[in-house]
């Protein structure tokens, strides 16, 4: 295993950064960011070039004072790089109104040299359209668009042809559907797409959303600014599907799940196979007065014919909203429970660490008999007294403990460090107890063995 | 979990310096090189790590029995953020030491393949040179005097990328 890597130097004197491979020279090029990267080159001969052959592209305006500007060092680092090397992945992030022809240009690029990753975000109102339909790729597999937040600003119109995407990720973004004449959804080419994540975004044209892939299986849809459009979702290998606050008609979620009701639901299969885990949220369509969304019996029947271990979950916005303050002041009234019980048990462990070491008896004098009954008491009571102190412990420790689980997990491990100080001195002191029972009862146990024997020698009758 | 019973099974790997370290398999998993090596069934004795000096070897495994105790991230489970937390404070703590060997413990990791922790060292050293001269840089590089550009060369670099240099 060592003879194919020369030996490490390790004395203080030699240069490392020369002997490291020119993809951890790239990964670190890659953290410091691209402009910094290029200004490297003017270090030392082995990092002369090593920038332009950097496979990964980060753009971003953030570092640049205007969008000219930015456009030009994008531009040069397109030229300037070596054309030979593979681009793995392109992140852009601008501002501003950039142009058709930038992104554009950039895209080419990529996709020219093949790109498996790509993101791309507005963080100004800009409206682009997104002209990914006039490429096709081989090699990309995750996608990114986000749009800004303040409107939808990329639309993406026509179909793309990316029939290795795995991962789509849309934010804030419009989709455009306007292909009803041939028939043609934006995505219906991107044949192994396994994972599609649609937040804020909304649809344009006439065409309800389709989302028909053979391969999905995990689908996410936050957000959804639907109006009265309706999303088909047919997606046999579905395992996770999540759809949280989908406003509008509250369309998706009811042609999703109550698609049958609509239509004789019997004489069709089910919609997935091999479900997992399905969550719901239904929680505008009670607002708007829609027939209620806890699904009938038939519905999840038909929902889940051929996914025989789902797990289905219905979350409720009311419900939630509800539950949260609730088991927050449950939380709350536990911990606080849980320390007065920790503080509690604290003064009693400092008492019984500070009593004195049993309380003396006082001496009778009285008869032998009177003297072994009235021992043998004390030995008893000794014993009582360290098992209900002992016990009291216990059972302060066990009930403690059964606040903590109760606890959510960050307040527990804050207590749990205490606890188990708490623990340790608990058994300590229960220790101490034994110790002191004990030698109380030695004491009492030679006591008695004295009073047997006085026994034994005054036992004679008085003559 | 790791399961660090002393029935769990052990590699022992041997460094530059000939010290050996005993650690748990799952510890070992860490490395992907080892991982293979395991699964090819050529790791039942001890693995010579020719290149890495003990030093570097007691830091790298330090990091592999962190992260393998730690829980691992899985898609769809809940990640406990307490525990990424904690690792990103362990980690954070970790890169604390000198630029030598942090460049070794690089080389090493790059070898073991372990990818968290190539991660972290370039993402370290590029932290120590962002926003530096370039001559800070070369320091603390400690960037070969044979390897400098000459004064004409250097120009000539800058004058080439002078749209990155503003």
């Amino acid at each position: 295993m060592d003879s194919a890597h020369p030996r490490m130097r390790t004395d203080a004197e030699g240069d490392r950064l020369s002997i490291l491979p020119d993809d951890l020279i790239h990964k670190i090029l890659s953290f410091v960011g691209i402009k910094h990267a290029v200004q490297t080159s003017a270090l030392s001969s082995r990092c002369r070039f090593i920038w332009t052959s950097m496979p990964s592209l980060d753009f971003s305006t953030e570092k640049f004072s205007k969008l000219p500007n930015f456009s030009k060092f994008v531009t040069h680092v397109l030229t300037h790089r070596d054309n030979q090397i593979d681009v793995s992945s392109v992140k852009l992030k601008f501002r501003g109104k950039v142009t058709q022809a930038f992104v554009k240009r950039i895209l080419k690029y990529a996709f020219s040299h093949n790109v498996q990753q790509l993101t791309f975000s507005c963080l100004l109102e800009n409206s682009i359209e997104f002209p990914l339909s006039l490429f096709s790729s081989q090699s990309l597999k995750h996608l990114t668009l986000i749009g800004c937040t303040k409107g939808h600003s990329i639309t993406p119109r026509s179909a793309w042809d990316l029939p290795t995407l795995t991962t789509l990720h849309l934010e804030h973004v419009t989709l455009y559907n306007d292909n009803a004449d041939t028939g043609v959804d934006l995505l219906v080419k991107c044949t192994n797409l396994k994972s599609l994540t649609l937040n804020k975004c909304s649809i344009m044209g006439s065409d309800d959303l389709n989302i028909c892939h053979e391969q999905l299986s995990t689908l996410t849809i936050r957000n959804g600014n639907w109006n009265s459009k309706v999303v088909n979702v047919v997606a046999p290998q579905l395992k996770y599907l999540t759809i949280i606050k989908c406003d509008g008609e509250h369309r998706i979620s009811s042609r999703v799940l109550l698609l049958s009701s609509m239509q004789p639901i019997s004489h069709q299969p089910a919609p997935f196979a091999n479900l997992m885990s399905l969550k719901i949220h239904p929680e505008l369509a009670w607002e708007r007065g829609h027939p209620k969304l806890a699904m009938s019996t038939q519905v999840k029947n038909y929902l889940l014919d051929a996914s025989p271990k789902a797990h289905v979950k219905m979350v409720s916005r009311e419900l939630s909203d509800i539950m949260r303050p609730s088991q927050e002041i449950r939380a709350i009234a536990n911990a606080t429970s849980a320390q007065d019980l920790m503080e509690e048990l604290r003064l009693i462990l400092n008492q019984v660490d500070s009593k004195p070491a049993g309380t003396k008896q006082p001496i009778r004098s009285c008869g032998s008999i009177e003297k072994i009954t009235s021992c043998w008491q004390d030995m008893t009571a000794a014993m009582q007294h360290g098992k209900s102190g002992a016990s009291h412990i216990i059972s302060i420790l066990g009930r403690i403990e059964d606040l903590l689980t109760e606890l959510p997990a960050s307040k527990r491990v804050m207590m749990q460090a205490y606890f188990s100080g708490l623990r340790t001195e608990a058994s300590n002191v229960m220790n101490t107890i034994l110790d002191r029972t004990m030698t109380k009862c030695d004491k009492k146990e030679r006591c008695l063995r004295e009073y047997f024997h006085d026994l034994d020698t005054t036992s004679q009758p008085p003559t | 979990m790791s399961t660090s019973s002393s029935s769990s099974k052990k590699i022992v790997l041997k460094s530059a310096d000939n010290e050996t370290f005993e650690i748990d398999e799952i510890v070992a998993l860490e490395s992907q090189a080892i991982k293979n090596m395991i699964e090819d069934e050529c790791a039942d004795n001890v693995i010579p790590l020719g290149n890495i000096d003990s030093k570097t070897l007691s830091k790298i495994i330090e990091y592999c029995k962190k992260h393998a105790e730690s829980p691992k991230k899985d898609d769809n489970a809940d990640i406990d953020e307490k525990a990424v937390e904690d690792l990103k404070s362990f980690d954070a703590e970790f890169a604390k030491v000198d630029m030598p060997l942090i460049q070794d413990i690089l080389m090493a990791a790059n070898f073991l393949n372990i990818d968290n922790l190539i991660g972290l060292m370039c993402r370290t050293i590029a932290d120590r040179i962002k926003g530096k001269t370039p001559e800070e840089i070369r320091k603390i590089l400690n960037i070969n005097k044979n390897d400098l550009l000459s004064p004409e060369q250097e120009a000539k670099a800058r004058e080439e990328n002078s749209w990155a240099f503003d």
